[in-house]
């Protein structure tokens, strides 16, 4: 069913960049999880930076929208 | 190495009177869009003067959403070489990196940008957020979506953790105060010991990139190609025709900004015209499939049997109405493609001839860096001839280890030399 695909395309596609990302940076020789820490950390401020500030955008345009 | 290092921070420590010009041009640009945009927020998307348009006159999103598909192919296809150039640690094409990290983030906001701005009320981002969890059940805006922030938060974390490394290599001292700030921010923190887990960090990191481009990179096409009420873009083929479209004006757009930066501060030893006849090199390949997937996604429409719909969106655009700006696109893609087909083998006598003269300089930047530059060329070499990369990058990995059993890479042999560096 059409309605059902996005599942698998978001779990199966979209977000294997993303898992590669977790396993080769905790998995990954050297291991080191201080540093694979940082950079898991890097991604999450920017992850929560990049969301947060499409919705201030948003909304400080919304501002000057009459209607 | 030094030489190299002044050359590529020359635009960091001077400021030029064209540079202040320019920037009071563009920023005069950048007003006059901020008012733009303004008057539009504040009287609604009829002023774009696509109100009688609309997906009843059949256009189904109008300028905004080209445009946003122009930098989304633009970002996916500079993620597609920083993952390339990182994954197989291409150094000499550390500068296309960078370019391309800076690129792929421009495009991505400016993609990101687009969308919001075209929703005419743009404050309805919100719900787009807040019902994400609904609708990418089923939207491919929502995929768009999570395909845009992927982008962008995976570019900012490559164009961040890579910057760590080079900063911590450097004396930040004997950089511009501003510099030097950026660069004591990001490496915060930083020991020695981080560096070799840094390097491999970024390598998977480029694998990352490379898959996102070749699957999210996929998704805006299928925002067009799955709407079945719009001839000309209905179709499987609408994901691959994106993506071969991103890949091109993607790669294109660093080797013009790596030829701008070269010829203004000129980078000719940072930039050296080797790593140009590996970007067109690629710049071939690409262009090749693009015009493929062109003909291929045009000749069901123009065959007798097309759909009535179909066959006049592709008689508009083949002989039509369109056919002047689609000819004209075609050529663009084609003339470049066939001159650096055509003059292959000279631009190669050139490069080679011009590696020769520098050999002075890359005997001062060391061993390592020599072995790097023949990594680079064989690895890309190998990868637009569309085989016998993993062979060729193993026999660099072994030679770059000092491996005797094997035997090194002999690009700069004379009998190579004619062939150039991807002759074997």
């Amino acid at each position: 069913m059409t309605t059902t695909i996005g599942i698998p395309i978001l779990l199966g596609l979209l977000l294997l960049p993303i898992y590669t990302v977790i396993a080769g940076f905790l998995f990954g020789k050297p291991r080191d999880f201080r540093t694979a820490g940082i950079g898991l950390g890097v991604m999450a401020v920017m992850a929560v930076f990049m969301i947060g500030s499409t919705a201030m955008m948003g909304i400080a345009f919304g501002l000057i929208t009459p209607f | 190495m030094s030489t190299t290092n002044n050359t590529i921070l020359t635009p960091l420590k001077t400021l030029s009177v064209k540079f202040l010009a320019l920037v009071v041009v563009l920023g005069i640009a950048a007003l006059v869009m901020l008012e733009a945009i303004v008057h539009q927020l504040q009287h609604g998307l009829a002023v774009t003067d696509l109100a009688s348009w609309g997906t009843q006159e059949g256009v189904t999103w109008g300028i905004y959403i080209g445009t946003f598909e122009w930098f989304a192919g633009m970002a996916v296809g500079a993620l597609a070489a920083v993952g390339y150039i990182r994954y197989n640690e291409l150094t000499r094409y550390d500068i296309i990196a960078r370019i391309g990290e800076l690129w792929a983030l421009i495009a991505g906001l400016s993609a990101a940008y687009l969308i919001v701005i075209d929703l005419g009320r743009p404050d309805r981002v919100l719900n787009i957020l807040t019902a994400w969890f609904v609708t990418v059940q089923y939207s491919p805006l929502a995929w768009d979506v999570t395909f845009v922030t992927a982008l962008l938060v995976m570019t900012s974390t490559m164009l961040i953790l890579s910057l760590r490394r080079d900063f911590s290599e450097m004396n930040l001292n004997k950089l511009p105060v501003y510099t030097a700030l950026i660069g004591e921010l990001l490496t915060l923190g930083f020991r020695p010991e981080e560096r070799e887990k840094l390097d491999s960090m970024l390598r998977w990191l480029g694998l990352a990139l490379l898959i996102l481009a070749f699957t999210g990179g996929m998704v805006p096409g299928w925002l067009l190609g799955v709407v079945g009420a719009q001839a000309g873009w209905y179709g499987g083929i609408a994901g691959i025709a994106f993506l071969s479209a991103g890949l091109l004006s993607g790669v294109a757009v660093l080797a013009i900004t790596a030829g701008v930066l070269r010829y203004l501060y000129g980078m000719e030893e940072a930039l050296p015209e080797e790593v140009f006849v590996g970007l067109g090199k690629a710049l071939t390949l690409l262009g090749f499939v693009y015009l493929v997937v062109q003909f291929n996604n045009l000749l069901p429409s123009i065959f007798p049997m097309a759909p009535l719909a179909e066959s006049q969106v592709g008689e508009a655009m083949l002989y039509g109405h369109f056919a002047t700006d689609f000819w004209l696109a075609m050529a663009a893609v084609a003339i470049p493609m066939l001159i650096l087909v055509l003059f292959r083998e000279r631009m190669l006598a050139r490069c080679w001839a011009g590696g020769g003269q520098r050999g002075h300089a890359v005997g001062r930047v060391g061993q390592e860096s020599t072995d790097r530059h023949r990594a680079a060329h064989v690895l890309l070499g190998a990868a637009l001839r569309g085989g016998h990369l993993r062979a060729d990058a193993r026999r660099v990995g072994d030679h770059d280890r000092g491996d005797p059993g094997r035997d090194p890479p002999v690009l700069d042999s004379d009998e190579t030399r004619a062939d150039g560096p991807t002759a074997r």
